[in-house]
């Protein structure tokens, strides 16, 4: 039964209906069946890439533990605005390599997927205080694949973080797919349609998923 | 002159909701009527209100929307207060239907909408029932309150109580799903006049049966109480009517079982199928989505087979 | 023509977001409270400030990949002082929400597509109107759902008939922000 476990925990989980985390990126995805499945992808690959760039960063770095207490808290947007950024500029420059001038088509949805709260919201829920205290992080040593291997969990499971918070986006932008011609529709009254309309449909979904826990 | 519709219920849905509806006040008095007549009032209020916000004429009284304030109102208990039945009804009209500008075709079924809005605002008042036969007066009621039949069913995972008692509804469940001969009987008549999709009823029954086989629970217990019953004869239409095709009713249908299944077989929930409504209407929406993308491309096909015969 | 008033219109007609669509997470999540939404409200206006204003002076021809990192990046980088604000004013948590302000869609997309092609004076007041516009949505929120969902304000309670306790969970966000934008949409309809 763990798939429906899962399932439920995407939902339970889910950064758009339970912290509004990707919201606006979420209303583009699901103009259209490529929208949905390249940014749902986009966002993925960077949840997936920074959330496993910063656990390296927090293995290798053992002083950047600190910035999980005031005062050096105050840093820690920058870190993790940096490490979106490598992400960000790494993924512009293969698909510049890749694809060339004809890759200007996905460009965009990697201007969409880098500086959003869902990306930068993944980071701050997985990177917790609670997690360093508990050490479940591993032991900080200098660079080296040895850190791979002598905890393997810490790097996995950041990775594993980030693709949770990209299936949890594709399966809320499926949803929305699913009713987006009704929401934009003319049966639809002016005031509500489009955009109001989309935040009431996410607002039930999220009201039931609330039940849930409730 | 005032016109009265109701569009999209059947006579055989009124008929039904009636005698359930009739049955409750037997069982709590007037104060079931008068929980039932408000809910239905604040129904057409609210969407005479939304209607002239919208500029629209309001001489023709939907009943579907009030029907939906009917069948929501009886879930909760008799006891519920009456300001919690008014603004589930403004929330069910207002947000769950006119919002979307469903009347008639809903984006979710609007009683779910409006249900779980109480549910998770007024939980207690919303999941604690009286005893059934206490004839309750119409204000200042001081009564015990206990769980659901289905609590207890989920406690003690067997069903310790009278069958006479239990088919005639005679225990402390919401005013409309206790009743479960009744229920039955309305199934019955519902698939016999296929007013409800065979096919969606028989998904949704065989994969809580099918599951219900590595699950604590036997699927008899589970349709037994948690509001199954129920939702099978006045939720699942509103979601059923826009299928056609009978392969993607069976999914749709055994899917939406699936999702109730686990949430009262893990979570213990015994509104569980109401939140598995809500939760698979997109799942609904996609395959009628779908089913009108074959039917187009169906029609696309014959078309172009009939110029080529023609030509040739 | 223009009205010269249109710089006005971020703060009510192209409200951030309730015409626009930016910045939710914050008001659906964090505005359950006025207290709380006060001080979102406070640190927006303070990083979005700052760092526009700053973000101001970065060459324009550079590419417009770099100019987003730069963007985000001080956004980040004005977010440490700010945050030595929030920590002293001690007032309401808003939790993740504090530091997602640095990278808001404001900062990062709509500086670019619309503030920085506004000459310098009209840029300013039009930056002070639609922050404006945020924190009057942000407030409202915060005011109506502490209402429903605790019959306080700012703690003091006020006199409710009836308390909805499941409003100050997000899809209560969700709702009261799409039924703000219906209302928006009713009173300023798009042209």
């Amino acid at each position: 039964m763990w798939i429906f476990s899962s399932f439920l925990s995407l939902l339970a989980d889910n950064l758009i209906l339970t912290k509004a985390l990707g919201t606006s990126t979420l209303m583009t995805a699901s103009k259209n069946r490529s929208h949905l499945a390249i940014l749902s992808l986009m966002m993925t690959l960077f949840a997936v890439l920074s959330s496993v760039l910063t656990m390296l960063l927090y293995q290798c770095i053992p002083m950047l533990v600190q910035l999980m207490t005031f005062p050096m808290s105050m840093f820690q947007p920058l870190v993790y605005t940096a490490v979106i950024a490598v992400v960000y500029l790494l993924v512009l420059l293969i698909s510049y390599w890749i694809g060339g001038e004809k890759s200007a088509s996905i460009r965009k949805y990697v201007h969409l997927s880098a500086f959003n709260c869902a990306v930068m919201g993944t980071l701050y829920l997985y990177f917790t205080p609670d997690m360093f205290l508990r050490g479940d992080y591993g032991s900080a040593e200098f660079l080296g694949f040895q850190l791979y291997f002598s905890d393997p969990l810490g790097v996995l499971g950041a990775a594993l973080f980030g693709l949770q918070t990209g299936f949890g986006f594709l399966l809320a932008s499926l949803m929305l797919l699913a009713v987006r011609h009704r929401l934009y529709s003319q049966e639809v009254p002016a005031a509500f349609r489009g955009y109001p309309a989309v935040l009431l449909y996410i607002g039930l979904i999220s009201m039931a998923v609330h039940a849930i826990a409730a | 002159m005032m016109q009265f519709e109701h569009r999209t219920r059947s006579p055989e849905f009124w008929l039904i909701l009636c005698t359930i509806c009739l049955l409750s006040v037997f069982y709590y008095g007037i104060r079931a009527a008068a929980v039932l007549g408000l809910a239905a009032v604040t129904a057409v209020l609210t969407d005479f209100f939304c209607l002239f916000l919208q500029k629209k004429a309001y001489h023709t009284v939907d009943l579907c929307n009030a029907a939906s304030a009917v069948v929501m109102a009886l879930l909760f208990p008799a006891t519920i207060p009456y300001s919690i039945v008014i603004l589930s009804t403004v929330f069910l009209v207002a947000i769950g239907i006119h919002a979307f500008g469903s009347r008639g075709s809903y984006l979710f079924p609007p009683a779910a909408v409006g249900y779980l809005f109480a549910l998770i605002c007024w939980k207690q008042e919303v999941l604690l029932f009286p005893q059934a036969g206490q004839r309750l007066a119409l204000f200042g009621n001081q009564v015990q309150r206990t769980a659901s039949l289905s609590q207890d069913i989920f406690a003690q995972g067997a069903l310790r109580l009278d069958m006479l008692d239990f088919f005639m509804g005679a225990f402390p469940s919401p005013m409309g799903a206790g009743c479960i001969l009744l229920l039955l009987v309305g199934l019955f008549i519902l698939l016999l006049r296929r007013k409800l999709s065979y096919w969606a009823f028989f998904g949704f029954v065989l994969s809580i049966s099918l599951f219900s086989l590595i699950g604590h629970f036997p699927a008899v217990l589970l349709f037994s109480g948690n509001m199954l019953l129920f939702a099978l004869v006045f939720l699942m239409g509103d979601m059923a009517e826009q299928l056609k095709n009978s392969y993607f009713l069976l999914l749709a249908g055994a899917i939406t079982g699936l999702v109730t299944w686990f949430l009262l077989e893990y979570a213990r929930l015994e509104y569980g199928v109401v939140i598995a409504m809500l939760l698979t209407s997109p799942l609904w929406h996609l395959l009628a989505a779908a089913e009108k993308a074959l039917l187009q491309r169906k029609e696309q096909r014959k078309a172009a087979l009939a110029e080529t015969e023609e030509q040739a | 023509m223009k009205s010269r008033f249109s710089v006005l219109d971020g703060a009510l007609r192209k409200n951030a977001v309730l015409a626009e669509g930016m910045v939710i997470a914050p008001i659906v999540v964090c505005c359950n409270t006025l207290p709380k939404a006060l001080i979102l409200s406070l640190m927006f206006a303070c990083i979005t400030l700052l760092t526009v204003l700053i973000s101001s002076f970065y060459p324009k021809k550079l590419p417009f990949a770099v100019k987003v990192v730069l963007y985000a990046l001080t956004g980040a980088l004005v977010c440490a002082p700010v945050s030595l604000l929030y920590t002293y004013l001690n007032y309401a948590s808003i939790g993740i929400y504090f530091p997602l302000l640095a990278v808001n869609s404001m900062i990062v997309l709509h500086s670019e597509l619309y503030f920085f092609r506004l000459r310098r004076r009209v840029m300013l007041p039009a930056l002070f109107f639609h922050i404006a516009g945020f924190c009057l949505t942000a407030i409202l929120v915060g005011l109506v759902r502490e209402i429903l969902a605790y019959g306080t304000i700012c703690g003091r309670a006020v006199d409710m008939p009836l308390l909805l306790q499941g409003f100050s969970a997000p899809w209560a966000g969700f709702i009261l922000l799409g039924v703000l934008c219906a209302l928006h949409r009713n009173i300023f309809p798009k042209e």
